[in-house]
């Protein structure tokens, strides 16, 4: 089944048994209101604080934002195809190349 | 740890005087519970479905036999049920009778080993678990309801690993 949460911060927070402090501290923010921003999904995380849950909680960021990375992907899936669609035969090394990459994204 | 053995994204609720308590599955998976306490019941339902968009939202039937809601709840319940069905969502009513009496024939009695028996089942609701009441007049911990909306679904959908509850 798809992911239906954006991302899951809180969950994953909750499972290290970590307080909002601790996230905050830990990620160098002054005050735990920017945890639960992240948390209640008023705000998202720029990549540094991104990258940095990811440290703490030993998970990769597309797991931890597994909601919008399956958006995403579907969208790179929906564009690798138009790009495929539009490009005609491939007759040197490098648009081959280029087109197996393409169609490895839609794998 | 345990999993919900249907996948879908299931939101258990438990009205209370303080506000609704909630219990978020995905995947078979628990994440997240608490309680909402701000506004009404249908202003704490729209903000838990906003941070957890359920298939299917479980509630206590408050017009089954032998419920033992007050008649200000059961309201509460039958808004809660018609605001989740606008919404385009799957209701499912269990009668809390029913669950009790499954809890019953697991040996488990009381509010508090429910609770412990939850938590084993799903560790990260451990350090949650509510103190036993010692005395009659002493009020309900909150949190409480949290594992009264968890045993909700655990009955409703089971977990896997053998020894559910029901399936």
């Amino acid at each position: 089944m798809p992911s239906k949460l954006i991302h899951y911060l809180r969950n994953e927070r909750r499972e290290t048994g970590l307080t909002q402090a601790d996230i905050a501290a830990l990620l160098g923010a002054p005050w735990k209101s920017k945890v639960s921003r992240y948390e209640r999904q008023a705000a998202l995380p720029p990549l540094e604080t991104a990258l940095g849950y990811e440290a703490v909680t030993r998970k990769p960021v597309s797991q931890l934002f597994a909601g919008m990375y399956g958006t995403v992907a579907r969208r790179v899936k929906e564009r690798a195809r138009n790009l495929l669609a539009r490009s005609g035969e491939a007759h040197t090394a490098l648009q081959s190349r280029r087109k197996r990459s393409l169609e490895r994204i839609l794998q | 740890m345990k999993r919900l053995i249907d996948p879908r994204a299931i939101l258990g609720i438990d009205p209370t005087k303080r506000g609704l308590a909630f219990v978020f599955f995905e995947n078979g998976r628990l994440i997240d519970w608490g309680i909402r306490h701000t506004g009404n019941e249908i202003a704490n339902l729209e903000a838990i479905l906003k941070l957890c968009p359920a298939d299917v939202v479980v509630l206590e039937d408050g017009s089954a036999e032998r419920c033992e809601r007050r008649p200000q709840m059961r309201k509460v319940l039958s808004r809660l049920t018609r605001a989740a069905k606008q919404r385009g969502l799957e209701i499912v009513c269990v009668s809390r009778f029913a669950v009790r009496c499954a809890w019953r024939a697991r040996g488990v009695t009381r509010k508090h080993a429910v609770a412990k028996a939850i938590a084993e089942e799903f560790p990260a609701l451990e350090v949650f678990v509510p103190r036993p009441r010692i005395k009659a007049y002493m009020d309900e911990e909150a949190r409480v309801h949290v594992f009264d909306a968890a045993s909700l679904v655990l009955h409703t959908f089971g977990v896997a690993d053998g020894d559910s509850l029901a399936a």
